[in-house]
């Protein structure tokens, strides 16, 4: 391991390059596109398809009560009648451009996470005291960077679109009283979480708390940058930080994820929707992290590191593409199992309208990389990484798509143009984000204790 | 290796060579026992009787001693159950989980953590089994032919999953076990004097001679075991949790359950783990190589895996609220304030709250302490079985149907015999195989030069 | 190829150089200098795993991942039949109203049995692979090697320069050399 020679570091300055530039801005031109393909079909064929089932049901239920049986007269299937009282209700007449604010709701709490998790991961590494990941250490802390425009984003689009986005703020606004025809013992049950108030000021606050821990982070990595070789008092102070900010985020990232995705289907509930989601993304941003890692050493940077630090990313792509489906199979067994209603509603309306994109989601975050990335010589290699790692982003965007749309619209949605279009773009301002981040300081943590560790790096066996 | 930080503490500490590590860690097996072992080993035995006689008397009379014949089915004994299944978690994480994260200092404590594994599942294999009543026709658990007496057994249930679970972590982490002790047998072998001993560790070492071929392969089958150990272990405890959570009993069905009970696992194993290794680095003088830097590393898990828990009981309290589910918001109120509630809040105390003292250095670093903190981290995660599986069933659906249960003399017995089993076996095995793993060890010595 | 690595068995070696090492920088500096001096190393017998000595004595990586794949994908295909007989085929039962077809609640099972095989098929042919058996006559050079010494051994060929690669080994701190002839040694 290393024996006998030495591997001298030094700083290096990344520039953002015309290519790297070219990169995100097709991604950003792509998007847009697609968007704008999606957007001019808003009105179309399919969408009102949707809406002409759905009126019609609605005129056959009741407010309330009838929420079931909206969904289940579109496929007069007898067995699903038993799911009646509790199944997720959709207030039908939806504008046109509840898709297009469910998208970018999407959009901003997808990257949000990942920014989020980066700085996790970041956290994680100097608690954990981890020398391998030192030398790539620059890139979570370019991407963690991000966290305002996701979030900006996410509170435009609960701005404009909460009440459609969210049966429960569209019920709120009604403004029932018990006894009134419609109300909903359950969702007045719940109203002291899920409020406007709440959709609004808990995340925010939390944000703002993330926030000035990850600048505190960042300064002090930047710090250290500056500081005398051997002074290792800046990664001490960083430890303490990282603590505090996995404390604050383990305790708090479940609800945020039971605010803003799981309420989306606002009768049903899931212990483990926290730990699922902070998985989802967590194997998405080391597969980013990956690409990132790959991007800029084919552009010249990073010479000591070496395939061993991509096997190892490619192992933990490996490891927690397991973790996820272990954490799936958890959720889904569970409750296929026990078969209680309100619960089961969540899959009945997924595996009934969507049945394509539940076993799509399945394949693509599971049974591909799973197989895919098998092999060591797999993990080795950068062809197969890019391929397997886009479809696991892919996969995992779907899966939090796939969370949020039939909850919102019930049937008759599929993840198209404007969809993919939607992700593309903020792919695209992410990647030039982070390329931008990248170049405001050295590309290697030059003062990092576990710097030549992570030098002489080797994966073993 | 040589690239190792400054800033790293070192793994093992006197300057040791590689003769001292046999020399040290043989010393217990070439020489006869110490007193403390030969104090410890009999009491050990007297807990076995204890185990002996209750079981008899189960056996000789019937279930029916058991204070579970009410709506409380699971009482003690599936408590003890998933209690020594939690402690069997920490020795193969230790050696796999830990083993693929390169965490060196799994090295010192790898392989007692993994005996306790084997003893620990052991030791809960003997709940279930007995559970049954009539352990005679015990082989109907096992799929058969008909013709043997049963029907097919039936794969939809979580019973039969633990049982397929528990065979299988059982074996594979012995068949690890034992795969890691290969070389340090040849050392042993090639130490002894004595001609049973020459005999009997010459056969177990299997002509072991360490060569580099030999050597770059079998670090190979350690690490796909480790790959392969890693999801079996998350594996077991997650089929132990699903005895309960695919019920729909209120406080029981959840879909956190899974990783919650791992974590919950790890936890437990990690607070016997640190029972049996403050003492024995004192008792044994292994304070060289189980140094106080493994002590911090092993309290530090402690206290990550105790939050997790921790969080997973505020997550399941919030959201039976959350539910709107009347059933589960009452079995969240009754753990807390009905007549169990003494149970619930010695859990909350003992493992939420209690290992946050790890985030002083002081506490991570003081051996007796850590000791202290060890048991309530057991008595704990036992409390946690009781609360999960007592405050669950003693409510019923039926009002007429609501009990209140505690343990009858008999199950206190086989509890505390089970501790009879666990460390006779633990002692025999202190005296007779290496407790450190002699040749991780030794590769670690040049750590920092 | 036969799965058993004929390389590992003393008897069938006439006659070698053996050198004794105790410290492993030394050692390491030295079996790296032999094989760069165009000297095919036998094998190096050491207490403990040393890293890189595999490659410097031109040992192939192992195939032992591609073996267990193969078990795995035997032992799923095992335990999938097994159930699919049992409560498919044979004899079907109605428990809880359960569907009588591939279920998610099969997935524990197959699970457990694909790592049962793996773990256990894989340890077989890793112990045939590697001359372990149980009671099988250990082949030492050195009572010591698996203590604290490094044992290397050379075959000598036609037209090798003894002295000349006892000189290499003696320069690079070899404690002790030896000549190994039809399985006694005699103290060089």
């Amino acid at each position: 391991m290393g024996h006998g020679h030495h591997i001298e570091v030094k700083q290096e300055q990344f520039v953002f390059s015309p290519k790297a530039k070219r990169f995100s801005m097709i991604l950003m031109v792509l998007g847009l596109i697609f968007a704008g393909l999606g957007i001019a079909n808003l009105g179309g064929h399919e969408e009102t398809h949707t809406a002409k089932t759905e009126v019609a049901a609605h005129e056959g239920a009741q407010h309330g009560e009838g929420h079931a049986v909206a969904a289940h007269e579109e496929h007069g299937n007898v067995e699903t009648e038993a799911f009646g009282p509790r199944m997720e209700f959709h207030p039908l007449d939806k504008p046109a451009n509840t898709r297009i604010w469910a998208n970018l709701m999407i959009a901003g709490y997808f990257f949000l996470m990942i920014s989020l998790v980066a700085l996790m991961w970041y956290a994680i590494q100097y608690i954990a005291n981890a020398g391998w990941s030192v030398g790539i250490k620059r890139i979570p802390e370019a991407i963690m960077t991000f966290i305002p425009v996701p979030f900006v984003v996410l509170i435009v689009a609960l701005l404009m679109g909460k009440n459609d986005i969210y049966h429960w703020a569209h019920y709120e606004h009604l403004g029932l009283k018990p006894g009134d025809a419609g109300y909903d013992a359950i969702l007045a049950g719940k109203s002291g979480f899920l409020n406007s108030t709440m959709l609004f000021v808990f995340p925010s606050v939390l944000v703002v708390i993330w926030y000035l821990l990850m600048r505190k982070l960042r300064s002090l990595s930047a710090a250290e940058d500056n500081a005398t070789r051997g002074d290792v008092s800046f990664f001490r102070t960083s430890v303490k930080f990282s603590a505090a900010f996995a404390v604050i985020f383990g305790f708090t990232i479940s609800v945020i994820a039971w605010l803003l995705i799981m309420s989306v289907d606002a009768h049903w509930y899931s212990t483990i929707f926290g730990f699922y989601n902070f998985v989802t993304h967590w194997v998405t941003m080391i597969t980013i992290m990956a690409f990132f890692v790959a991007f800029i050493k084919k552009e010249g940077y990073l010479g000591f590191v070496t395939n061993e630090h991509m096997h190892d990313l490619g192992k933990f792509m490996f490891a927690f593409t397991v973790f996820w489906a272990y954490l799936w199979l958890s959720q889904y067994l569970l409750i296929w199992y026990a078969q209680i209603p309100e619960e089961m509603a969540y899959y009945q309306i997924r595996f009934e309208n969507y049945k394509f994109n539940f076993l799509l989601n399945f394949a693509m975050c599971f049974c591909i990389p799973f197989l895919g990335l098998l092999m060591r010589s797999a993990k080795r290699n950068r062809y197969v990484l890019g391929i397997i790692g886009s479809i696991m982003i892919l996969g995992h965007y779907h899966d939090v798509w796939l969370m949020v749309f039939p909850g919102v619209f019930g049937s008759g949605m599929q993840f198209g143009f404007l969809e993919l279009g939607n992700f593309l773009l903020f792919a695209g301002v992410f990647t030039y984000w982070v390329f931008t981040a990248l170049t405001k300081r050295g590309l290697v943590a030059v003062n990092h204790p576990y710097l030549d560790e992570s030098a002489h790096h080797d994966v073993g066996v | 290796m040589i690239h190792d930080s400054i800033i790293r503490d070192r793994l093992v500490t006197g300057d040791k060579t590689a003769s001292d590590v046999t020399r040290d860690i043989a010393r217990p097996i070439l020489n006869n026992p110490m007193i403390a072992w030969k104090v410890g080993f009999t009491l050990s035995l007297i807990f076995l009787g204890i185990f002996g006689v209750s079981l008899l008397y189960t056996l000789w009379t019937g279930i029916g001693v058991w204070n579970i014949n009410k709506s409380v089915m699971w009482g003690w004994d599936i408590t003890n159950f998933v209690f020594w299944v939690g402690i069997g978690h920490a020795g193969t994480l230790i050696s796999a989980v830990l083993l693929l994260f390169r965490q060196k200092w799994r090295m010192s404590i790898n392989r007692s953590a993994e005996a306790m594994t084997i003893f620990a599942v052991i030791c809960a294999a003997m709940f279930p089994v007995f559970h049954m009543g009539r352990v005679w026709v015990g082989y109907w658990a096992l799929p058969l032919p008909n013709a043997f007496g049963s029907l097919w057994v039936n794969f939809n249930s979580p019973l039969l999953w633990d049982v397929f679970a528990i065979s299988t972590y059982f074996s594979v982490s012995l068949l690890f076990w034992y795969i890691g002790l290969i070389p340090d047998i040849a050392t042993i072998r090639d130490k002894v004097k004595s001609k049973l001993g020459k005999t009997m560790y010459g056969f177990f070492s299997m002509g072991w001679t360490g060569s580099t071929r030999t050597w770059a392969r079998y670090e190979l089958i350690s690490l796909i075991l480790a790959g392969l150990s890693t999801p079996l272990v998350l594996s077991v405890h997650t089929i132990v949790s699903t005895d309960f959570a695919t019920s729909v009993v209120p406080g029981w069905h959840t879909t956190i359950f899974p990783p919650y009970f791992v974590a919950g696992a790890i936890f437990s194993g990690f607070g016997m783990v640190a029972t049996l290794l403050v003492v024995a680095r004192k008792v044994m003088n292994y304070e060289n190589y189980i140094t106080i830097g493994h002590l911090d590393a092993m309290t530090k898990i402690i206290m990550v895996t105790g939050t997790i828990v921790g969080i997973a009981y505020l997550t399941e309290f919030f959201i039976a609220w959350y539910s709107g589910n009347v059933y589960e918001q009452y079995a969240f109120t009754n753990r807390m304030f009905g007549p169990y509630w003494w149970a619930y809040w010695s859990m909350m105390t003992c493992n939420l709250i209690a290992p946050q003292v790890f985030w002083f250095r002081w506490a991570r670093t003081t051996p007796w302490f850590i000791f202290i903190m060890s048991i309530v981290v057991n008595v704990g995660m036992w409390f946690e079985r009781f609360v999960i599986i007592v405050t669950s069933l003693h409510r019923d659906y039926l009002p007429s149907s609501w009990v209140m249960y505690s343990g009858s003399l008999t199950e206190i017995g086989l509890f505390l015999g089970t501790f009879g089993i666990f460390f006779t076996c633990f002692f025999l095995f202190a005296k007779f195989l290496p407790v450190i793993n002699m040749a991780e060890v030794k590769s670690i010595l040049r750590n920092r030069e | 190829m036969g799965i058993l690595d004929k390389k590992l068995s003393l008897r069938d070696r006439k006659k070698m150089l053996v050198g004794v090492w105790e410290d492993e920088d030394q050692l390491m500096a030295g079996a790296g200098e032999l094989a760069h001096a165009g000297i095919h190393i036998h094998d190096v017998y050491t207490p403990y795993p040393v890293h890189g000595l595999d490659r410097i004595i031109g040992a192939r990586r192992s195939k032992l991942a591609r073996i267990a794949f193969f078990c795995a994908v035997t032992g799923l295909t095992l335990v999938t039949t097994m159930i699919w007989y049992m409560s498919v085929h044979d004899w079907p039962m109605n428990i809880g109203n359960k569907p009588v077809r591939f279920t998610p609640s099969w997935a524990p099972v197959m699970f457990e049995g694909t790592v049962l095989c793996t773990a256990f098929g894989m340890s077989f042919f890793f112990f045939w692979r590697n001359r372990l058996v149980h009671g099988i006559k250990n082949e030492l050079l050195d009572i010591r090697q698996t203590d604290d010494r490094m044992v290397l051994t050379i075959e000598t060929t036609d037209g090798m320069d003894e002295k000349a690669v006892l000189d290499m080994m003696k320069n690079h701190g070899a404690v002790e050399l030896r000549a190994f002839h039809n399985g006694v040694q005699t103290v060089l």
